[in-house]
């Protein structure tokens, strides 16, 4: 008796435990990450992973053409199976990290900038120069500098996607007319004069959104740095040549931060709000200006009130007195890559991932996002501006004039990257002073240094 | 005792098998190769190499590491005032005969547990907000407009200020837990208190705290546990800012693993958490049962 | 003596003020406590009936007229349907083995001696320190090298293993509440060990079985890391995952945030006000009879 309702009672847990376990008739895409098979002879399959979604395409260009090369694929190779997985920004990192440390990526995958070296480092991504090779038209067809972060020593290991600055400025030009700024002031005086006189207005010069820690870096200090070192500083700390953080041209650039803070040209909240609320502070007239990348002039043109939209013009920093950088310059260049399984080997798959790449990334697709206002590492040559809103135009023109100096966190070890994005929020916040952030960074430069 | 109670000994082993394998796969496992990995550098890939205790060595040097893990015991501290502490005060007062509609604030007061930690971090990441805050809206219309403030930004409070969400989550659940604890209480104990003039205040703490004991220790375990591995609200609110002022070990040793590439050294910290959290815990029970020990002598 | 007695009753008067005082207090403590609990939450319900605009030119107003496009928007940019599902399936069976497992193990451990007892207790009670976010990748690939990643089952695995520890400690002290009695009379009338176990307590600790089934559906529902890292194939996705959206827009539609968090909330409340009354009747009831 006992024994009978002991089993019974026990099956009832056990059986959810068995039943997941020996379950694996299940159908499954498991034959779909199989590692440089080029299915058999049957169907080819291609497991893509990437953190473009279909609820933003219409809103955010690269979503929209990337998303398009993907259909336009499926429909001219209909055997050739696509499992695609679409995640999140923040998603997918945490994602291709567990993956990549598993040894388990799908065949395509998004790699950002600042985790090329590592992968190279680790075997996980495929070098492509031979395959690329193979299609001469297609590869010259990137815009100089894009291929550039996803390189390394001459080896091809990622196709960009989007390129163009992380550093514009969106103002607001009725704003600076009502203090008698006909356009952006062009030197650090005069911007420090509009702040007070935006100040007086109960309006904040820049809104600055750094909860991410990275905007400041990407979107200020690159393009800042470049303004008083010139490009040979930033080869110097590249090449280990002797320049050091320390030095007065990267502290002078923080200190610009800095001064903007103190004085409270920025919005409060500077270290907590995201780069969404950032912009959101410009649309709602809190702010006169804000400083990002390319990717919001759509995000201006699609969500900003009428007044504001038609207000919105684009400029970048001014130079800085004895600077040796281009005032024109903007820190720029493709951010993040396509890059491929390291375990495919050449065949008829890798030339169906190939071809999906071109579909993704290449001519049509770079056509459909500068139509849609984004700025495509591919160069799209001519193409369709009459859509184009004049924010979005001249962003893209403010991109193609602009000299690309480096984005510094797609180009320094991330030890010092994390260290400055850390010790930034503090300089914004008053608690250490640009000196303390520089000396920080040098010690972690020469932490990195010293490793051999 | 009848044989109702004395199994055989197969059969106490087939009824806990289920859920210590489940258990010891999921729990262990992993534990058991953190522990591994943590004697390895590892950026990635199969690609290891021992390195002995160097991990751990690191980690006594790490400063940013033992700043986290200062802000965990605040954490905890501030946990077990506000969640525990709060609780056990609105049970005590749920239970007295002068407030009413008990069941909707006992229902009420529950519900934020029920919410995912990403959904409370959101609602109070705007509660904070400078602009559309509901903290500031507040301060405004009561006229204390000179405390208005973009609260996440301050760097000082910053720990207290993303613990309060964490009470505010979890002491509807540690509410319930006491009422239960309390509720063992025998109603004639209350009663002969009462008779001897034991009321309010001095009824609580002369009656109902030693009484409550087991469920107050069972409580602030539980406290110690979850704020020692807090991870989801910090990394939504503040992401650890700023600067690293909110920081806190899970987050530190997850973004070593997901952002620096360092499994083994993340590895280590994982492992570290665990040890730093039982030690705290140990050091906790030791604490009350010493008092247990000397209270004993004095009565 | 008259004076006496004035005084008495003055005093019994001041008594009875201070009492209603007190009393006025207390009520007045625990109504700004749970108000505080709601309000924010009544706060996002009708905001998010706002535009934008409106919502910034004044974030505690009444929405003027009530828009409902952002809920449209927002039910459009998530399959909430199969996310739904998704999500009820796996936390209904990991809740069922949850309480299953949690009824035995409890039941042996406050019932019953055998060897290694307290060590099977603390190493149950182990399973609270865990950080979770600091083991994905070793998670990870014990999924992947056991080849049980990707499943409609994937899931309930973790699930179960990670929300037992407590559980089972809420039934331990529970079963101990329990006179032995009970077993001991049932043992007279000739029931086997298992036979008690089933048919006499497991019904007996129904209320602290509830509990610990109300309690876990909630972590289960709003569990997110392992949901993301070990699911690849997106018609798996759960009710977390989906809500991923939220941070990909690339405007904060602060209305339509609060659209979709409602959404996601919804399920979740409506499972919790109808069992609302029996999980505080369970842990209460656990408790009396102690």
């Amino acid at each position: 008796m006992g024994k009978r309702s002991a089993v019974l009672g026990l099956s009832t847990a056990a059986a959810l435990l068995l039943s997941a376990c020996s379950n694996e008739t299940a159908p499954t895409n498991e034959a779909a990450s199989g590692e440089g098979e080029a299915g058999g002879g049957g169907k080819i399959s291609i497991t893509l992973m990437h953190r473009y979604q279909a609820s933003n395409i219409g809103k955010s260009p690269e979503d929209t053409a990337v998303l398009d090369g993907v259909e336009r694929f499926k429909k001219d190779f209909p055997d050739v199976e696509i499992v695609e997985e679409q995640l999140q920004n923040e998603d997918y990192a945490i994602k291709a990290q567990a993956l990549a440390a598993a040894d388990d990526m799908p065949d395509v995958f998004i790699v950002p900038g600042s985790w090329m070296t590592n992968f190279v480092d680790n075997e996980i991504v495929l070098q492509l120069n031979e395959e690329l090779d193979k299609r001469p038209e297609w590869r010259d067809g990137y815009r100089a500098g894009t291929l550039d972060a996803g390189t390394r020593e001459g080896k091809v290991f990622g196709i960009p996607i989007a390129a163009g600055p992380t550093h514009l400025i969106y103002y607001n030009a009725d704003l600076f007319a009502d203090i008698g700024y006909d356009q952006f002031p062009a030197t650090w005086d005069e911007v420090m004069d509009a702040g007070r006189k935006l100040a007086d207005k109960g309006v904040n010069l820049f809104s600055y959104g750094d909860k991410s820690k990275g905007y400041a870096m990407s979107s200020w200090i690159s393009a800042l740095t470049d303004r008083h070192t010139g490009p040979e500083w930033t080869a110097s700390i590249l090449s280990g040549g002797g320049a050091a953080f320390t030095d007065p041209g990267f502290v002078n650039a923080i200190s610009i931060m800095s001064d903007l803070s103190k004085a409270g040209y920025l919005n409060k909240d500077m270290n907590s709000v995201d780069g969404d609320t950032m912009v959101s502070y410009y649309f709602e007239g809190r702010s006169a200006a804000f400083v990002s990348g390319i990717w919001s002039a759509m995000n201006v043109v699609n969500n900003a009130p009428e007044a504001v939209r038609e207000a919105t013009k684009v400029a970048v920093f001014p130079g800085v007195e004895d600077g040796k950088g281009d005032p024109l310059a903007s820190s720029g260049g493709a951010g993040v890559y396509y890059s491929v399984h390291a375990g495919i080997a050449p065949g008829p798959k890798l030339d169906a991932i190939m071809t999906l790449l071109e579909y993704m990334t290449g001519s049509q697709s770079a056509k459909l996002m500068a139509e849609v206002g984004g700025f495509p590492a591919y160069d799209p040559g001519e193409f369709d501006t009459t859509k184009l809103h004049p924010v979005a135009r001249a962003a893209y023109e403010a991109s193609a004039a602009a000299d690309a100096t480096k984005i510094f966190d797609l180009w320094f070890d991330a030890s010092i990257v994390e260290v400055i994005n850390t010790e930034i929020q503090g300089v914004m916040s008053g608690s250490k002073t640009p000196a303390q952030l520089a000396e920080a960074a040098q010690q972690a430069y020469e932490t990195f240094l010293a490793k051999p | 005792m009848g044989k109702a109670l004395r199994p055989s000994g197969w059969l106490v082993l087939l009824y806990l098998l289920p859920g210590l394998a489940i258990y010891s796969f999921v729990v262990l496992v992993p534990i058991l190769s953190a522990f591994r990995y943590s004697f390895f550098s590892w950026t990635g890939r199969p690609k290891k190499s021992y390195i002995g205790l160097d991990n751990y060595a690191e980690i006594l040097r790490d400063e940013v590491f033992w700043h986290a893990f200062w802000n965990n015991v605040i954490m905890t501290a501030y946990g077990l005032i506000g969640q525990v502490g709060l609780a056990f005060v609105f049970a005590l007062f749920l239970m007295s005969k002068a407030v009413r509609w008990k069941g909707f604030h006992r229902t009420i007061s529950f519900f934020p547990s029920t919410m995912a930690p990403i959904i409370i971090a959101f609602l109070w990441t705007l509660i904070y907000n400078y602009n559309y805050g509901l903290f500031n809206e507040f301060l405004r219309i009561v006229g204390l407009e000179r405390w208005v403030q973009s609260w996440l930004d301050l760097s000082g409070p910053i720990v207290l200020l993303v613990s309060i969400p964490l009470s505010w989550q979890n002491i509807g659940f540690y509410t319930l837990l006491m009422l239960a604890g309390l509720a063992a209480i025998n109603k004639e104990v209350l009663e002969v208190a009462e008779l001897d003039g034991a009321t309010g205040f001095r009824k609580a703490w002369y009656v109902m705290i030693p009484l409550a004991k087991p469920t107050l220790i069972v409580s602030s375990l539980l406290c110690i546990a979850n704020n020692m591995r807090g991870f989801e609200h910090i990394y939504a609110m503040t992401g650890g800012g700023p600067g690293n002022a909110s920081s806190v070990m899970a987050l530190y040793a997850y973004e070593t693993s997901f952002l620096r590439f360092r499994y083994g050294y993340g590895s280590a910290l994982a492992i570290m958490i665990m040890a730093l959290t039982l030690l705290i815990i140990l050091i906790g029970t030791a604490l009350l049962q010493r008092r247990r020990g000397a209270e004993g002598v004095e009565h | 003596m008259e004076q006496a007695m004035d005084m008495a009753a003055a005093e019994r008067g001041s008594a009875n003020l201070a009492r209603l005082i007190k009393k006025l207090l207390l009520n007045v403590i625990m109504m700004l406590f749970s108000a505080s609990c709601i309000f924010p939450l009544i706060w996002i319900g009708y905001s998010s009936l706002k535009t934008q605009s409106e919502f910034s030119n004044s974030i505690i107003s009444l929405p003027q007229k009530l828009h409902f496009s952002n809920y449209a928007e927002a039910i459009k940019l998530t399959n909430m349907l199969q996310l739904s599902w998704n999500s009820a399936r796996v936390t209904a069976v990991s809740v069922l083995a949850i309480v299953l497992i949690a009824f035995a193990t409890g039941y042996l451990i406050a019932r019953v001696r055998f060897k290694g007892k307290r060590l099977m207790v603390v190493y149950y009670l182990f399973g609270l320190l865990v950080p979770i976010h600091a083991l994905l990748v070793p998670v990870y690939l014990l999924f992947k090298e056991s080849g049980l990643a990707d499943q409609w089952y994937t899931l309930i695995i973790p699930y179960v293993a990670f929300n037992l520890s407590m559980p089972i400690l809420l039934v331990a002290s529970y079963i101990t509440g329990i006179p032995k009695e009970i077993e001991e009379a049932a043992a007279i009338d000739g029931l086997g060990f298992s036979r008690t176990m089933f048919t006499i307590i497991l019904p007996m600790a129904a209320p602290v079985l509830t509990t610990v089934a109300i309690l876990q559906f909630f972590s289960c529902w709003n569990e997110f890391s392992f949901a993301l890292v070990l699911l690849k194939d997106e018609a798996l996705r759960t009710v977390p995952l989906g809500m991923s959206y939220f941070k990909s827009q690339h405007s904060t539609n602060y209305p339509q945030l609060m659209a979709g968090m409602v959404l996601s909330i919804l399920p979740v409340a409506v499972v919790y006000f109808a069992f609302s009354s029996r999980i505080v009747a369970g842990v209460m009831a656990g408790a009396v009879k102690g």
